[in-house]
């Protein structure tokens, strides 16, 4: 066999190609991968949504908590305030 | 809802031959073919609502099974190099070798002779992979082909004709060792 003849049957190798039919659940596969991703993005809106109000939740409880200490600072100054200003 | 979903369904029947044999013709092997094949259809499910018209159907799930065909490849490529690193059997490596060729849409005689082009295909670049793909076994016109691509027909015309040019080269090499080997 000479080069031209093998590289010609090597390229039209394809000749004659067929279309070939997916197998019959394909479709049923690809329908169980939709609804699964259905759920996925719903837990995901949940954790989501926890997420945030945990962090809402966190902050309120910080800022709550630094009022009261500044809320006493201030008390604590105050006193201080009157006792130094007091003129007699 | 019930419309969505016939629509669907019938956009599978009408384009599960073309997804499937596609792929195929990028992986050459059953089992991937078929999960590109789902992953486009998914995507085609999600992204339907989104598509504005700006080209044909068939022409948008031709570019969505090129894409997805080619990102597989390239991982499936970065997942072998970086085992290249473990350490290995003999028995291992061997398996590894051996061809995965599985193309059931090309005549059993041919299977052999298929493998060798098919290898040789896989080394072209991507869009001379595609352009020579879709030429010789989807058997697209070149102005097909362009539109498909977003190329200009000649862009196409250059790309094909390297490709040919390149199977020949390399298909020489392998006659040559062949006969080095005798």
């Amino acid at each position: 066999m000479n080069k031209e003849t093998f590289i010609n049957e090597i390229l039209n190798s394809t000749n004659g190609i067929t279309k070939v039919n997916p197998s019959d659940n394909l479709f049923s596969k690809i329908e169980n991968q939709l609804e699964n991703k259905k759920v996925v993005s719903l837990k995901t809106l949940w954790l989501v949504a926890a997420s945030v109000v945990v962090l809402i939740s966190i902050n309120v409880i910080l800022l709550s908590s630094k009022s009261i200490r500044n809320d006493a600072t201030l008390s604590v100054l105050a006193k201080s305030f009157n006792k130094n200003n007091q003129l007699y | 809802m019930k419309n969505d979903q016939s629509n669907f369904i019938a956009i599978y029947n009408q384009y599960k031959l073309l997804v499937y044999n596609l792929a195929l013709h990028y992986l050459q092997n059953v089992e991937d073919a078929e999960e590109i094949a789902q992953d486009v259809f998914i995507q085609v499910h999600q992204s339907l609502e989104k598509f504005k018209n700006n080209s044909t159907l068939k022409t948008w799930i031709y570019r969505i099974t090129i894409n997805k065909s080619l990102d597989f490849i390239k991982h499936k490529n970065s997942k072998k190099r970086f085992f290249i690193f473990g350490n290995k059997s003999d028995s291992e490596k061997e398996l590894q070798n051996i061809s995965h060729f599985e193309h059931p849409g090309i005549a059993l005689e041919n299977q052999e002779r298929a493998a060798i082009l098919f290898k040789e295909i896989n080394k072209l670049t991507e869009n001379q992979k595609t352009a020579f793909l879709l030429s010789k076994l989807d058997g697209l016109s070149n102005p097909e082909i362009a539109t498909i691509m977003e190329l200009s027909i000649s862009s196409i015309e250059s790309l094909v004709f390297r490709a040919k040019k390149e199977l020949n080269e390399s298909l020489g090499n392998i006659f040559e060792e062949y006969r080095k080997k005798k």
